[in-house]
């Protein structure tokens, strides 16, 4: 091959990768990524997680059961209950709900953290949405 | 909008070198809405369009993990692409028509790595600086690698040519 030969093949080449036709954009490209970025935008779908709905149950009837107890219990059942977290909690003998109110409030402090993990925005959808 | 004004070049750039329309209708979906994501990101100096390209290209490596190490394997010879010294005409008429149509195919049967480099040459014009910004990597191997394809397609042109004689 002779080097004029070569240019020959190497400008065709040239004129080739020049005249290249571009691929259209499909029509629904545009429509496609405004519902991408709308996607985006929109608030957050609530999300209910069955594991922190069961948490929240548990934790709400117990604290509900601990208020129950503390207000209809009757009194010799409170003595004995008295003596009883006295006896766990080695607390002073004249004031043995101190215990109770310890771990009511550490349970409403749950209660709480649980309702506002439920209450707060999700998890965000995906960022491309398909077809 | 953005979207209009861009989507030609974005969606061919991922279409050359996916080469699935499907595929490519995705990644350009994926592009204008990571865009849209960075565009508080984005820094005025560099062109709009050059950032498209690299998020494209990007997505593209996502896609296709050989893409990064064809291009890396590449390496950096001495040879350099002479393309702006073909100032040649090309020929006119059926003959060379058919020709051209034959090496369009070729183009298309290229490896994904070489597809890529000469799409952002031949089809969008890039300067070998943006191209080797685009990809990330250094100028010598996009040079290389152009080289390399447009020696490729002028090998095979000439292996056509003989044949038909």
């Amino acid at each position: 091959m002779n080097p004029s030969e070569a240019d020959r093949w190497m400008t065709a080449v040239e004129d080739a990768l020049r005249t290249m036709p571009e691929a259209p954009a499909p029509a629904a490209l545009r429509s496609r990524v405004m519902r991408g970025v709308r996607a985006l935008s929109a608030p957050p779908k609530f999300v209910f997680p069955w594991l922190e709905a069961a948490i929240s149950l548990m934790l709400s009837t117990l604290l509900t059961g601990v208020g129950a107890l503390l207000v209809g219990l009757p009194p010799t059942e409170l003595v004995r209950l008295q003596q009883t977290l006295r006896y766990f909690f080695l607390v002073p003998a004249n004031r043995p709900f101190l215990a109770a109110s310890v771990i009511g409030l550490g349970m409403l402090v749950a209660c709480l953290f649980f309702a506002v993990r439920i209450l707060l925005p999700g998890r965000r959808a995906p960022a491309v949405v398909r077809r | 909008m953005l979207v209009v004004e861009h989507q030609a070049y974005v969606f061919n750039l991922a279409y050359r070198v996916l080469g699935n329309e499907q595929e490519a209708e995705d990644t350009a979906q994926e592009a204008f809405v990571r865009a849209w994501q960075s565009l508080p990101r984005f820094r005025a100096q560099a062109r709009f369009g050059t950032w498209m390209y690299r998020i494209v290209t990007n997505l593209c490596y996502n896609r296709l993990p050989r893409l990064r190490r064809e291009l890396s394997a590449i390496g950096e010879d001495e040879i350099e692409d002479h393309a702006d010294l073909q100032t040649g005409k090309a020929d006119d008429g059926l003959e060379a028509a058919e020709r051209r149509a034959w090496l369009h195919r070729q183009i298309e049967e290229l490896p994904e790595a070489y597809r890529l480099l000469l799409t952002l040459r031949y089809q969008r014009n890039l300067p070998y600086e943006e191209i080797a910004s685009v990809t990330s990597l250094p100028m010598g191997t996009v040079k290389t690698g152009l080289f390399r394809a447009k020696e490729r397609l002028r090998s095979a042109l000439e292996t056509y040519e003989e044949a038909r004689l």
